[in-house]
């Protein structure tokens, strides 16, 4: 099944996020666990019938998952936007060669300390992924 | 500032972020809530400590209430977007109204979440 090899992707990607880590390539284990949420993001973006191409792509079926509308409007507390977050700054950490404000960029305990986030975030797209109920529970209504 | 100025201030910044947010100045907004964060943290840390905490300091008085009090990731999850969100957001106004949104919400739960634990670590 697709899903099943979307969440063993993201699951590899992780691993490899580990050991980027472990030798000390923070770069290279941020741009591995941006990988490892895309994949996971794809594979409920899919289930939806949501585009997932783009980075606003991304974030629309995040903002979906967690009710929050074009306005703002939020139906309760984001938990997938909460994790989602661990993996745009992960994202950002992999892209960023100059910080133009240099004090929002981590320090390595950071990479460690946000990695269980991201971890959460793929095993509840997963879950979410697999769970065809879901998907009935609250249909995509529109667009970007 | 002591302890319980600390507190006051965290409330106030609180009580002005949902001012601001109501007269749409977002950048305000996200800026109270930073700010309210960073007062509840140093409340804190200043139980233990007198001299001025900084950056480190504060991550890892957010660790110290997670483990110590088994609150989970959402503590740091908390923490991570005051800071990083909300924060620049006060520099750069980039987030979109949806991010805002979402992150002034995890904002508010993380300083509301930090002054329960503030109360039991001043009572403990």
């Amino acid at each position: 099944m697709l899903t099943q090899n979307h969440a063993q992707e993201a699951h590899t990607l992780l691993a490899a996020a580990d050991r980027a880590f472990d030798t000390g390539d923070l770069r290279e284990g941020a741009r591995l666990m941006w990988e490892a949420s895309k994949v996971a993001i794809a594979a409920v973006a899919q289930k939806l019938g949501m585009p997932c191409d783009t980075y606003e792509d991304i974030k629309q079926v995040i903002f979906h998952l967690d009710g929050i509308d074009e306005k703002g409007n939020l139906s309760g507390y984001p938990h997938y936007y909460a994790r989602f977050s661990a993996a745009k700054g992960f994202k950002e950490h992999a892209e960023t060669d100059e910080w133009e404000l240099p004090e929002f960029e981590w320090e390595p305990d950071e990479y460690h300390l946000y990695r269980p986030s991201v971890e959460q975030l793929v095993a509840m797209l997963a879950a979410y992924a697999e769970d065809k109920a879901s998907e009935l529970r609250r249909p995509y209504q529109g667009g970007k | 500032m002591n302890y319980d100025d600390h507190i006051r201030a965290a409330s106030e910044f609180l009580s002005a972020e949902e001012l601001l947010l109501e007269a749409g100045l977002g950048m305000a907004a996200a800026e109270c809530v930073w700010g309210a964060a960073v007062q509840v943290i140093d409340a804190i840390y200043h139980l233990r400590l007198s001299r001025h905490p900084g950056g480190r300091d504060r991550r890892e008085t957010v660790i110290r209430m997670r483990d110590k009090h088994q609150v989970g990731e959402d503590i740091l999850d908390g923490y991570r977007i005051v800071q990083t969100n909300l924060h620049n957001h006060f520099y750069t106004g980039r987030l979109s109204a949806q991010e805002l949104a979402a992150s002034l919400e995890t904002g508010r739960t993380f300083v509301n979440t930090m002054l329960n634990l503030a109360e039991r670590e001043r009572a403990g």
